[in-house]
């Protein structure tokens, strides 16, 4: 979705957000992550009131996307707020009663950095679904998931065998999508079936 | 703003094709190596919108806008 301001002395400047919800979703859900030197996020989360009137375009974009045609089994992986289309897919997944296999790997700095962990832990409860941490920065002592960054070792265990043909969602700040890209095809993986969305963002 | 990639110009190509362009594939006229547009690396931060090979870096499309007046120019793809 592009959300697009325009200050009162007519200046525009519009940015891409993923959504967050589901197509089944009552309402449409955008999760914006505050970039500190950013200048549309911090005025989206800081001052932005309801019954604030905004511009939308959208959604537009047949890419980065999943319909239950595609079949699976699925593997998401999320650098950062790169989550955030993820658990819109995984909503939509539980919402038509999808029968395909998911594992998701997300890579946050901290646990309390990561956007939806209580929804996450939720969605892991289903035999279907698995879920993988890995945390880089900072985790709590008693902390039984996975540290720091992506590699292929960690690509290979949290993810499928080749063999399976799985359907690859990877979405997160540029390096981090590189390094989860390449790293899957160097173990493997069909590239024409790793799909990927970067983003401007805090690091993971 | 680091770079972004063409998942970023769905919005304002679909204002301008009237379609979505994201899936539509492109050929890179320096390296050959081909794609769809979602895979560009995408700068967005500087006066106009570049989309740039994700291989070799060549620009295969530029836009500028100003008084929504749109300028296009595909000089990579082939």
């Amino acid at each position: 979705m592009d959300v697009r301001l325009t200050a009162p002395d007519g200046y525009q400047t519009e940015r891409s957000y993923s959504i967050a919800s589901a197509p089944e979703d009552d309402d449409l859900s955008l999760t914006v992550e505050r970039l500190d030197d950013g200048e549309v996020s911090p005025y989206l989360v800081d001052e932005l009131r309801e019954g604030d009137e905004l511009e939308f375009r959208g959604p537009i974009g047949g890419h980065f996307v999943w319909d239950s045609e595609f079949g699976g089994p699925l593997f998401l992986v999320a650098g950062g707020s790169g989550v955030v289309p993820l658990r819109s897919m995984l909503r939509h997944h539980r919402a038509i009663g999808s029968r395909v296999p998911v594992r998701l790997l997300c890579s946050a700095r901290s646990l309390e950095l990561l956007i939806y962990r209580e929804e996450l832990m939720e969605m892991a409860a289903c035999d279907l679904i698995d879920v993988s941490i890995t945390l880089t920065r900072e985790a709590p002592s008693n902390w039984r998931g996975y540290r720091g960054h992506i590699d292929p070792a960690l690509l290979s265990t949290a993810g499928w065998a080749p063999s399976e043909a799985p359907l690859t969602y990877i979405c997160g700040p540029t390096a981090f999508v590189e390094t989860a890209a390449a790293g899957l095809v160097g173990l493997g993986y069909d590239a024409a079936r790793i799909r990927t969305e970067r983003f401007g963002g805090t690091g993971v | 703003m680091g770079p972004l990639d063409g998942n970023a110009l769905a919005g304002v190509m679909h204002d301008l094709f009237a379609r979505d362009m994201t899936t539509v594939g492109y050929k890179c006229t320096n390296c050959g190596s081909a794609g769809i547009v979602a895979e560009l690396a995408v700068y967005m931060s500087g006066p106009g919108t570049v989309a740039r090979c994700r291989d070799c870096d060549t620009i295969i499309l530029m836009f500028t806008e100003r008084h929504g007046m749109y300028c296009i120019d595909m000089p990579g793809m082939a």
